[in-house]
């Protein structure tokens, strides 16, 4: 311990220095805080939601038709290579996007253009839409698997 | 002078206040006007939590029973709607009465709680209107939670933290409910008492100094009866629009169901037409962001200067007058875009 004599005084004195240590004992506790409250907030309750969705019998599409499916929110097509699924969700900001007449689709939110492979005709949308991952699970249902997209010339041979 | 005692009213004023700016004509009344608007949204939104029920499930589903079957339940849930829209709107005009009066210069900090509760009265108005939980408000906030997405890096976490999963659900509809009812309207409630507090602390309204001719004065009694006709007022325009015209109510989201025609809420209508040119990044994060920054440096960048205050379109502060007007024409063109789309 240093004992300061008769007019020596220290360069920082006592109240000063409880001062200080006041002020930067709050900002420690408060960012601790503020970093608690941030990992308490990504805190997530509710388990993800499943992202392989049963659609049914493959042979359930007739050839050459396209049909949009709500549960998996994506179009199921067939043609002549088999069965593919084409995402629903615009590569934009997320909106549903919607068959046009000549088999390309159109999103309502912001104007975006594709291609009925799912290419991009007009922006905003600088993505192609995801061509999503089909497989057949033990009983011969079809699977839409949303967590993995694939090569849009992928098929699931029927 | 009046015998009685003051009440509270009056104690929010100082004694004395110069004649000028007292007068209606002046401030339009629009920051009390906002206040009043926030008081009545709580008061109208505590009931409403008493039939509310935050899932996505039930929201949609108690919004029609507070609308249709509960008593004068119609009468609460469109003054609680139409309160909100008229609070953007009396917030937005007195900020331009700010700008336009020079009342911002020699209060800057003020200025900048202003600008925190202009952010704030929005985000409320959103998170609210995400509550109804319909079509058209799923779309809006799966579009919305979507931008944060798009800011690099950080993106993706901060979106997770927004929605409280890796889509929009359960957990985003409660976290929107707890913002909306106690978050966002405590930071709020504290930035306005503050802000009214900068006011008087900052020597009352912003008048011009000095006055031309005897600064003449009125007495505080005067201001709190032009403060009640105009708080009337506002009621009566709220009442009535409340009874004339119903606030919107779609069938319950469903997030799976195409949809033919979506918008963003009127005053988010502007991002939505700058998204339909430009990159998300750009359109939905930077330029709202550059804007917000830009209506926060006015005092600081392009008018320093004490002289003018008070008066309507002041030399010195032409600059920033000129900003805040270009900035404002804009928004309103691309809402009036949206709008006639
Ligand atoms: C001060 C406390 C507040 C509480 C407790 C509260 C509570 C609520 C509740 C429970 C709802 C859901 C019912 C419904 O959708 O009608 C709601 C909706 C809403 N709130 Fe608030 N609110 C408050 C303040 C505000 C403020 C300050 C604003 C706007 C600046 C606002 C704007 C809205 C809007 C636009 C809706 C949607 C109305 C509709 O579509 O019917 N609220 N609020
Ligand atoms: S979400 Fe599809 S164009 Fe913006």
């Amino acid at each position: 311990m240093t004992v300061f004599h008769g007019s020596a005084r220290p360069a920082v004195g006592r109240r000063q220095f409880l001062t200080w240590l006041t002020r930067g004992s709050l900002m420690v506790v408060s960012a601790l805080a503020v970093g608690q409250i941030a990992r308490y907030f990504a805190f997530e309750p509710t388990a993800d939601v499943p992202t392989a969705i049963p659609i049914g019998p493959p042979d359930r599409y007739a050839p050459a038709t396209l049909t949009y499916l709500g549960p998996a929110r994506a179009y199921i097509g067939r043609d002549s290579a088999g069965l593919y699924a084409l995402d629903a969700v615009c590569t934009h900001l997320g909106c549903l996007v919607e068959q046009r007449t000549d088999g390309g689709f159109a999103c309502p939110c912001h104007d975006s253009h594709f291609g009925a492979d799912g290419q991009v005709e007009s922006g905003p949308a600088s993505k192609a839409l995801h061509h999503l991952a089909l497989e057949l699970d033990q009983d011969g249902q079809a699977i839409v698997d949303r967590g993995r997209s694939v090569a849009p010339e992928t098929r699931l041979a029927i | 002078m009046t015998t009685k005692r003051p009440n509270f009213f009056y104690h929010l004023h100082p004694p004395t206040l110069p004649a000028r700016e007292s007068r209606f004509g002046y401030t339009f009344g629009l920051g009390g006007i906002s206040l009043l608007l926030f008081l009545v949204l709580g008061v109208t939104g505590v009931l409403e939590m008493f039939l509310y029920v935050p899932t996505p499930a039930g929201a949609a589903e108690s919004v029609r029973q507070i609308t249709y079957l509960a008593p004068f339940g119609w009468l609460l849930r469109n003054m609680h709607y139409w309160g909100g829209q008229m609070m953007v709107g009396a917030v937005a005009l007195h900020m331009a009465r700010v700008v336009l009066s020079g009342g911002y210069k020699g209060r800057r900090f003020n200025w900048l709680i202003g600008m925190a509760l202009l952010v704030l009265t929005l985000l409320l108005d959103f998170t609210g209107y995400v509550l109804r939980w319909d079509q058209d408000t799923a779309i809006a906030l799966v579009t919305g939670t979507n931008l944060i997405n798009a800011v690099p890096g950080i993106g993706p976490m901060l979106y997770r933290l927004v929605i409280g999963g890796a889509a929009v659900g359960q957990a985003t509809l409660l976290r929107f409910y707890a913002w909306h009812v106690l978050g966002l309207v405590s930071v709020a409630a504290v930035l306005i008492v503050w802000h009214s507090f900068r006011v008087r602390r900052d020597g009352g309204i912003s008048h011009r100094e000095p006055a031309p001719g005897p600064a003449s004065r009125v007495g505080r009694e005067q201001l709190v009866k032009t403060e009640l006709v105009a708080a009337l007022l506002t009621l009566v325009v709220l009442v009535g629009l409340s009874v004339a015209v119903d606030a919107p109510l779609g069938p319950a989201a469903d997030l799976t169901v195409l949809a033919a025609e979506l918008r963003a809420p009127w005053f988010f209508l502007w991002i939505q037409e700058l998204l339909r040119s430009a990159p998300p990044f750009l359109a939905g994060v930077l330029a709202p962001l550059a804007v917000l920054l830009l209506l926060s440096v006015l005092p600081y960048a392009l008018d320093r200067e004490q002289a003018g205050v008070g008066e309507w379109f002041n030399r010195p502060g032409r600059a920033a007058q000129g900003v805040f007007l270009a900035v404002l024409i804009t928004v309103i063109a691309l809402t009036a875009r949206g709008l006639l789309r």
